[in-house]
């Protein structure tokens, strides 16, 4: 029973969350600690800044550890598979119908998907601010973004696998940090 | 129905599929717009679908609700491999978070309020804005500067999220209606 309420609530908030994961924490806040108290204050907070850190969506990991906190392994895999597959199933339902429309109801989803590449350009802007923000008011951090500028676009493999950039960067400030250097936002 | 996706109608190997995608989910710090930027990039690279069918799959991924690196690798997979495709792929999204997670959660968490942690991740973040940057302004010179209409729609729609503080869902329908409107009209007057 545990397991099935753990895998409705998770369905539902990933179907109400759009747009970031941020979003569906205070919520999931509410359930776990103000409702239900399956969990302290502090051991939620310090279970979503891990889902923040860690790599993957952030509500897939708030899932995963959330889970794992409230029932084990188990409840892990049972919130993973619940964030997993509800919205997948919305998206298969749009995908269909982008895909099979047909007369007239093809000349309006043309004409949505036409409307919307803008609007998605925009809302990657609104992303790019949200995550340059935090680097804004750090010198030292801001000469980090415009060096992984310079390799992103001389070196074709970084373009290629970004990631190394991503890791690369991170090894650097830790290392500097370790050598007593300041202004890294630490 | 899903081999019209393919240009050749090559498929990719289920394996293959994995591979791509399970490396981007486990390198990629940063959130879900970072990962869906790279599964486009990755999935244009292997010369398989063309750039119409990536840019679709992009806006349906923001349009959907819940992760959008979940609801991008599913449209991959099923573009570059048919139903199995898909699966593999999500399921190439879905597990390295959660082995991370799993492996690293308890050494993390006893090493949480650490400064070298800060540091770490503040040096990927300053690494992060150059990445997304060129993502955004890969997408950008195709979708939103070629014609003035889709630029201003394409600012307003982020000053009303960044500044007024819509929230992104509602940017997204809000957009996509005025756009659709704003072209009609357009049409119209041209006939």
């Amino acid at each position: 029973m545990d397991y099935i309420i753990l895998f409705l609530l998770f369905a539902k908030v990933s179907l109400l969350t759009f747009g970031g994961g941020l979003a569906s924490l205070p919520f999931l806040y509410q359930v776990f600690v103000t409702d239900n108290h399956w969990l302290s204050d502090a051991v939620f907070s310090e279970t979503v800044a891990l889902a923040q850190m860690t790599p993957g969506p952030i509500i897939l990991n708030s899932a995963t550890l959330l889970g794992y906190r409230h029932l084990g392994i188990a409840g892990s895999l049972t919130a993973t598979v619940a964030v997993v597959v509800a919205p997948l199933l919305v998206v298969m339902a749009l995908d269909w119908i982008f895909k099979n429309a047909s007369g007239r109801a093809r000349l309006w989803v043309d004409r949505i998907r036409i409307a919307m590449r803008p609007v998605v350009v925009g809302l990657l802007i609104v992303a790019l601010w949200t995550v340059a923000m935090p680097v804004v008011h750090k010198t030292l951090l801001w000469g980090f973004s415009v060096l992984t500028a310079v390799l992103y676009f001389t070196i074709p493999f970084l373009r290629k696998y970004p990631q190394a950039l991503l890791f690369g960067m991170a090894i650097v400030t830790t290392v500097l940090y370790a050598f007593g250097v300041t202004g890294l936002g630490v | 129905m899903e081999s019209e996706n393919l240009k050749s109608g090559k498929r990719l190997g289920i394996f293959a599929i994995f591979a791509m995608i399970f490396r981007i989910s486990a390198f990629t710090l940063g959130g879900g717009a970072v990962l869906i930027g790279l599964i486009k990039d990755s999935v244009e690279r292997t010369g398989l679908v063309p750039e119409e069918k990536t840019a679709d799959m992009l806006a349906l991924s923001l349009a959907a609700p819940g992760a959008m690196g979940i609801s991008m690798s599913y449209q991959a997979g099923l573009a570059l491999g048919g139903p199995a495709g898909a699966a593999a792929a999500v399921f190439g999204m879905a597990l390295p978070p959660f082995i991370a997670i799993l492996v690293l959660s308890s050494w993390l968490l006893a090493h949480m309020g650490s400064p070298y942690i800060t540091a770490f991740f503040n040096g990927a973040t300053a690494a992060l804005v150059i990445v997304l940057a060129a993502i955004v302004w890969n997408l950008a010179k195709k979708n939103a500067l070629k014609s003035l209409k889709d630029t201003a729609l394409c600012l307003v729609v982020a000053v009303a999220v960044l500044v007024l503080k819509l929230s992104p869902v509602w940017g997204l329908l809000g957009g996509t209606v005025i756009g659709v409107i704003v072209n009609l009209l357009i049409d119209n007057t041209e006939k």
